[in-house]
């Protein structure tokens, strides 16, 4: 369900640039966001804007987009009638192709084999969902960090492993994490600086962090 | 294929979500300085959207007046009261107030009576077809804030493909109950004139190319 069509208070938030209304809007999209530029894009009119490899470039996309998407203008721009988010990837689309040209790289058919060949034009207008990512090959010190976090997890008391739930998987902030397990949000903080310390420790002693090697 | 990496508190997170994919942490950091930037653009005090519209109706209304002065116009310049029961004028954003081109977008001044606080809006062509504004299809009419005069709707619409150019009637339908489109359809009845409990309101609207 489109994010505004749930709640009209949220829309009017929104719009008056309300911190915590911009913050459900962006946990809410940034995925859309994020995959344009990890996928890149082609258009109808044949631009093709390539998939931008860094990480560091992503969320520095990512960055620029709600920038845009979160100014004043665009905020009221935004009808509140249709779905807003062919309306913010419309945004990202123009910004990605602008920053191409402002880099002197004007997009082109020549950056051909990155991404999916997804057609953003169709994408905004069907209002369609991204194409899943191939898995591609497979990484085996990834997965190896996967199994032993997997371990270390299952050492750990309850509380931990609900905060590691909540917090990491379902991705919930410590203020709600807090409230849904009737604790302050400090021992949230506490709890969750000591899981990650423990994670950090146990990969280092398996001799999976790049100093070990 | 191994990619040695380094384990940061980042990495354990994207780890404990079980995907390489930017983590909560990730967000909430990103968040923070998109924040920053966006609080240190220009603020406004009154609502930005309503702020923003009347600025682009009223520049609108301006050229309107400075080009066609001799012509008359329902479209009364803004500041003008409107009479105290229920009414309402399209605003036009960015182009002459009276005519939109596609694309551009469509504001609503309007009215309410004291008994009729609900709104609802469509556009119908010389051939009978019908443009919903709102409720959406799975709404109901919208609630109109009691200002004691004309205030400016909140919600806009869009000039989009489905209205090509053209002479368009708005039909402004006011209720004293929030109503669906089904409802609405019933209480105007065939000649679009409304029934007790609703008053409709036309004003003629051009959509240019």
């Amino acid at each position: 369900m489109p994010i505004f069509a749930k709640s009209r208070v949220l829309l009017d938030r929104f719009r008056s640039g309300d911190r915590a209304a911009l913050a459900e809007v962006y946990r809410f999209y940034f995925e859309d966001v994020y995959r344009l530029a990890q996928y890149g894009f082609v258009t109808r009119g044949g631009v093709r804007a390539a998939s931008l490899s860094r990480e560091a470039d992503r969320l520095d996309f990512v960055q620029d987009l709600f920038v845009k998407a979160f100014s004043e203008s665009a905020r009221c721009g935004y009808d509140g009638l249709r779905p807003y988010r062919p309306f913010l990837l419309q945004i990202a689309r123009n910004l990605r192709i602008d920053q191409l040209r402002q880099s002197n790289r004007e997009p082109s058919a020549s950056e051909l084999g990155h991404g999916f060949d997804v057609d953003i034009d169709a994408l905004i207008e069907s209002n369609g969902a991204w194409p899943d990512a191939s898995p591609g090959d497979p990484d085996l010190h990834w997965q190896r960090l996967l199994q032993e976090t997997s371990t270390v997890l299952g050492t750990l008391d309850t509380e931990v492993k609900t905060i590691a739930e909540l917090r990491f998987s379902q991705e919930l902030s410590q203020a709600d994490v807090a409230e849904r397990l009737g604790i302050t949000r400090r021992r949230v903080r506490t709890l969750e600086g000591r899981l990650l310390r423990g994670v950090r420790k146990h990969l280092s002693r398996a001799g999976l962090t790049p100093e070990e090697k | 294929m191994t990619r040695p990496r380094k384990i940061d508190d980042e990495t354990v997170a994207r780890l404990l979500s079980g995907r390489d994919l930017p983590s909560v942490l990730e967000k909430e950091r990103l968040f923070e300085r998109i924040h920053a930037h966006v609080a240190a653009q220009p603020t406004a005090t009154r609502s930005t959207w309503q702020r923003w519209v009347w600025a682009c109706a009223g520049a609108a209304a301006l050229l309107a007046a400075a080009l066609f002065r001799p012509i008359a116009t329902e479209f009364a310049a803004r500041g003008s009261a409107l009479p105290n029961t229920p009414s309402f004028r399209p605003l036009c954003v960015g182009e002459a107030i009276s005519r939109c081109k596609p694309g551009s977008a469509l504001a609503f001044e309007v009215s309410s009576g004291s008994t009729t606080p609900y709104f609802a809006a469509f556009a119908r062509r010389a051939d009978g077809t019908v443009v919903w504004y709102f409720p959406a299809a799975n709404g109901v009419s919208v609630p109109l804030v009691a200002s004691g005069g004309s205030a400016l709707l909140d919600h806009g619409v869009q000039i989009g493909a489905e209205q090509p150019p053209g002479h368009y009637e708005i039909y402004g339908i006011f209720s004293a109950l929030p109503l669906s489109r089904a409802e609405l359809k019933t209480a105007l009845g065939d000649d679009l004139k409304g029934s007790a409990g609703i008053t409709v309101v036309r004003r003629s609207f051009e959509v240019s190319p």
